[in-house]
């Protein structure tokens, strides 16, 4: 397989040569042997620069708000107005949109997320698996552009030929897109929690005369089950972040209500119209943009680490 | 091995061309390529560059290069996108005019700064304190009119009752002293209004509340919407719908939304490129959309001036299909003059 | 009696038995629920978009025209930003991931960096449009070029890279650097000749993937300020750009000016996805060539 390449030895050469060659190929490949750690450390660390850089970017900039605007109004505000005469800026019709479109997503996502995985892992023959899994994880694959583009031009017209008291901008249709958008992480999630479930359990159980799916049920989903909440956590921090179906589909109406037929903006959503809006640096508007993305982004994190705390429970179980 | 060996030089070449690419970059542009596209833009009845037809004369005749730096408003956006692409394709082929609109006052944030934008478009005028921010920084600041544009108030097509309003009850209806269509006149249905309109984002909002609701907050309930494709749809599909927004977008989507005639006193007014302006029957709802022009930039950029000089030119030519009125003969002539002095 | 009781029995299993046949034909619907779902959005964008594909429209300049807009701009923008996401994230990602896998020592530091890769793996691309938007273009000055984008981009997918890369490392067979240091290499000899010959195919895959995600993100670019109307094509990084998705995003919000931009937001829609298709194809072509080598 692997040969030395510099191994081309000719018996003509002189053989003090040769030593002296080695030697200073020695001390150059003693310089690289040490060299070469520390360049790839520093590459390590670019990683970790990113994560100061995005604290950096979030908090200062966050921190001007806090000083205009107290915390407390702000998480606990249901008026959001930044743009008007006597600005209110209230965090919850936000969190509320955001919330609210990352539920329905998860009704949709979840139930055929989970009966997805257990038909690949459960029923489905490799040859079926082999083929249904890489097109399931097609839809992961497609920008969410796209998404955003089919919820509007679509989806909604689609729900409101049925439901005529939707209104054109909603946060259902951009939810349930959002829901098949994220179907592939929570079936190939789940699939591999069930798949790893060992094979001495299920045949002990459908030794005892059960059907596979009472095996499934009360066997494989149970031992699997932190596994599968672990992609549930995972598929909702996604949700979350989600920003370009939830921007075109939603609308920008600032609603504080629990109707789903009516316009709501996430927190994703508030920041591409403000940034692309009318935001003079400086003015506490602007400022609020970075607030919501620091707040964005510890939800986003506590889901992660939530997730990562239950999966490795999961693994501590076998 | 040989494989192994391929995959690397692949890998090889590509870092390559990207090191390449990010090196023999910035130094000068080739421009070859508008030639060639020039040659092979389409037959639209757009002329090609040997031939322009423009009625003046433009002063500069030689072939420009460089690039013009356009943002602000989204109002005005559609008139200067399209100034700018008439212009690029049959005045100065390669001088690239860019266009963005992150909105009126973000725009002067841009317009405001080192090495800021050339013009900015804004659908209302400069405020005090960004005049203060550009004397400060020495930027001596243009103000150039581009059109007249009329808010319409749109309602649902299928409404037949109230195509005309009076000024009055147009206000009553966004401050929400009426709530219910059979408070304006019994006749009419005894169902609640919905109302619409942009968010406090645009210039149009500030519009609304400033001139024509004169400051009074506007009715709670109101569903106020950062894209006009929303609110167009939005009120193509309630019956009960009202909003209102710039005539443009009104002009644009006619087979979706009905325009309201308004009486400001002489009987209803209806909104077209004919009544909109600052002396028209229209006249309460029009207001002037502007571009603002860094007039140290127009001095040392030879491109920046030439382009100011053909916005000053084709204002009225494009204003029209834009959704905009054109301004009045004499006012464009002598603000054309005012841009040409600047040199 | 006894009978009864076995007949009985024989019910209650056939039972049991339809269930279970009934619940998996539930489950396998369910899995293509998914699929139709896919099926349904393609074919809609094709039949709104396809008729608005010809060379032209390919090769063509942008323009508010409805007729004659064309997207050469967006794909040049599109590819003048690979150009700098690809070398960035390669060089990045690869050196990190063999510092983690075959230099750093178990311990905080190895940790502290793999979990902080995994968290920014988790952060939503918004945010890191925000870092691009102070960083690159404020800070540094750069503006909206492409090498700001690139940048934000790149350092979007990175930890995608890595951890691929990390497990195409972990995947080379020991018995390889094994019988390297057996024939007296030196450490990064044996990293340089033998194991990233051996994991290239796999970081290559995996780098293309993480690739076509960088291709298709829209949410960093609205934040950085993409011009709406950008007619000249950029002829390198320090240009101004506009790439596919943006323009995507503007025709969408934008058919309320012209209605027939939404048929030029699916028409680009198919552009963007042919060429992600064909990245993956690539991608999924290397993998099974170079899968089963050992």
């Amino acid at each position: 397989m692997a040969t030395n390449s510099e191994s081309n030895l000719n018996s003509a050469v002189n053989v003090s040569e040769l030593i002296a060659q080695n030697k200073k190929k020695k001390s150059i490949n003693n310089y690289m042997e040490k060299l070469v750690p520390t360049i790839l450390f520093l590459l390590a660390s670019i990683t970790v620069l990113t994560t100061i850089g995005i604290l950096y970017t979030l908090i200062s900039q966050a921190v001007h708000f806090f000083m205009e605007v107290p915390i407390l109004d702000f998480f606990t505000g249901t008026e959001l107005k930044p743009l008007s005469q006597n600005p209110e800026f209230g965090i919850l019709p936000l969190l509320n949109g955001t919330i609210i479109s990352s539920l329905v997503a998860i009704l949709v996502a979840g139930p055929i997320g989970i009966m997805s995985a257990i038909y690949l892992s459960e029923y489905a023959s490799d040859r079926v698996r082999r083929i249904l899994k890489p097109l399931l994880e097609v839809l992961a694959g497609i920008p969410t552009i796209v998404y955003g583009f089919f919820a509007f031009t679509f989806v909604t017209p689609l729900i409101r030929s049925i439901w005529p008291q939707v209104e054109a901008t909603n946060i259902l249709s951009p939810g349930i897109v959002m829901g098949v958008m994220i179907i592939p992480m929570i079936a190939s999630l789940s699939e591999d929690a069930m798949t790893s479930v060992p094979n001495g359990m299920r045949e002990g159980s459908l030794a005892m005369g059960t059907t596979k799916l009472e095996t499934t049920i009360k066997v494989v989903i149970p031992a699997a089950f932190s596994g599968i909440m672990a992609s549930f956590v995972l598929a909702i921090s996604r949700a979350i972040g989600e920003t370009m179906i939830v921007t075109i589909a939603s609308g920008s109406s600032k609603n504080f209500t629990f109707d789903l037929t009516q316009s709501m903006q996430t927190m994703t959503a508030y920041i591409v119209e403000v940034s692309g809006g009318e935001a003079p640096a400086g003015s506490t508007l602007h400022y609020s943009l970075y607030a919501v993305a620091l707040t964005l982004f510890v939800f986003t994190m506590i889901m992660n680490l939530l997730a990562k705390y239950i999966s490795r429970k999961f693994r501590e179980e076998y | 091995m040989s494989k192994f060996k391929i995959m690397l030089l692949a890998l090889i070449a590509i870092l390559t061309i990207g090191v390449l690419a990010a090196c023999g970059s910035d130094s000068e542009e080739e421009t070859d390529n508008n030639e060639e596209a020039n040659a092979s833009e389409t037959d639209d009845g757009s002329d090609e560059t040997e031939d322009t037809s423009t009625e003046e004369d433009s002063e500069v005749s030689d072939e420009l290069e460089g690039t013009v730096a356009i943002d602000g408003s989204g109002t005005v956006y559609p008139l200067m996108s399209k100034l700018a692409e008439e212009y690029m394709v049959n005045e100065q082929p390669n001088v690239s005019v860019e266009v963005s609109r992150a909105g009126t006052s973000a725009g002067f944030e841009k317009f405001l700064a080192e090495d800021g934008t050339d013009f900015n478009d804004a659908s209302r005028p400069i405020k005090e304190e960004e005049q203060a921010k550009a004397d400060e920084l020495g930027i001596e600041v243009m103000e150039i009119k581009t059109a007249l544009d009329g808010l319409t108030i749109v309602i649902n097509p299928e409404n037949d009752w109230a195509k005309e309003l009076t000024a009055e009850q147009v206000e009553d209806i966004f401050l929400g002293n009426v709530t219910k269509w059979s408070e304006i006149d019994s006749e009419w249905p005894d169902e609640e209004i919905q109302t619409y309109g942009p968010n406090e984002n645009h210039g149009t909002y500030e519009f609304f509340y400033e001139v024509i609701l004169e400051e009074q907050d506007l009715v709670d309930s109101i569903d106020l919407q950062q894209e006009y494709s929303t609110l167009v749809t939005l009120v193509s599909e309630d019956k009960n719908a009202i909003g209102y927004f710039g005539f443009g977008y009104y002009d644009n989507n006619q087979d979706q939304v009905q325009a309201v005639g308004i009486d400001f006193g002489d009987g209803a007014v209806v909104p077209s490129l004919e009544t909109i302006g600052e002396e028209g029957p229209y006249a309460d709802y029009t207001r002037p959309v502007f571009t603002y022009l860094n007039v140290n930039n127009a001095q040392e950029k030879p491109e920046v001036y030439d382009y100011a000089v053909y916005v000053g030119e084709s204002i009225n030519e494009f204003a029209g299909e834009t959704g905009f009125a054109p301004l009045p003969d004499d006012e464009q002539q002598a603000q054309l003059e005012e841009i040409q002095a600047i040199q | 009696m006894e009978k009864l009781e076995v007949l009985h029995n024989n019910n209650k299993i056939n039972a049991r038995v339809r269930k279970n046949s009934i619940w998996k034909s539930i489950f396998f619907l369910s899995t293509l629920f998914g699929l139709v779902v896919l099926v349904v959005l393609i074919t809609r964008v094709l039949f709104q978009g396809l008729s608005w594909i010809d060379m032209d429209f390919i090769t063509g300049r942008l323009s508010t025209n409805a007729d004659i807009a064309g997207i050469m701009g967006a794909i040049l923008g599109t590819v003048w930003v690979m150009l700098v996401v690809i070398p960035v994230t390669l060089i990045i990602g690869v050196g990190s991931a063999i510092y983690l896998e075959l230099y750093s020592k178990k311990g905080i530091i190895q940790s502290f960096i793999e979990t902080n890769i995994s968290n920014l793996a988790g952060v939503p691309s918004i945010v890191y449009g925000l870092l691009g938007l102070t960083v690159f273009v404020r800070l540094m000055d750069f503006g909206n070029v492409v090498l700001a984008g690139g940048l934000t981009l790149a350092l979007l997918v990175l930890p995608i890279l890595i951890v691929s890369a990390q497990e195409a490392l972990r995947a080379v067979p020991g018995h390889l650097p094994e019988a390297s240091y057996g024939m007296g290499a030196t450490k990064w000899q044996t990293i340089r000749r033998i194991i990233l010959p051996a994991a290239i195919p796999s970081i290559l895959t995996g780098s293309i993937l993480s690739l076509s995600r960088a291709i298709g993100e829209t949410a960093p670019l609205t934040v950085l300020g993409i011009p709406a109307l950008l007619i000249p094509f950029p002829n390198g990084i320090f240009d101004t750009f506009t790439a596919l998705p943006m323009q995507i995003y503007y025709w969408t919000i934008d058919a309320s000016l012209v209605a027939e931009y939404a048929n030029l937001a699916a028409a680009t829609i198919i552009v963007l996805l042919l060429i992600l298709f064909i990245l993956n194809s690539v991608a999924i072509f290397i993998r099974n060539k170079y899968q089963q080598r050992y």
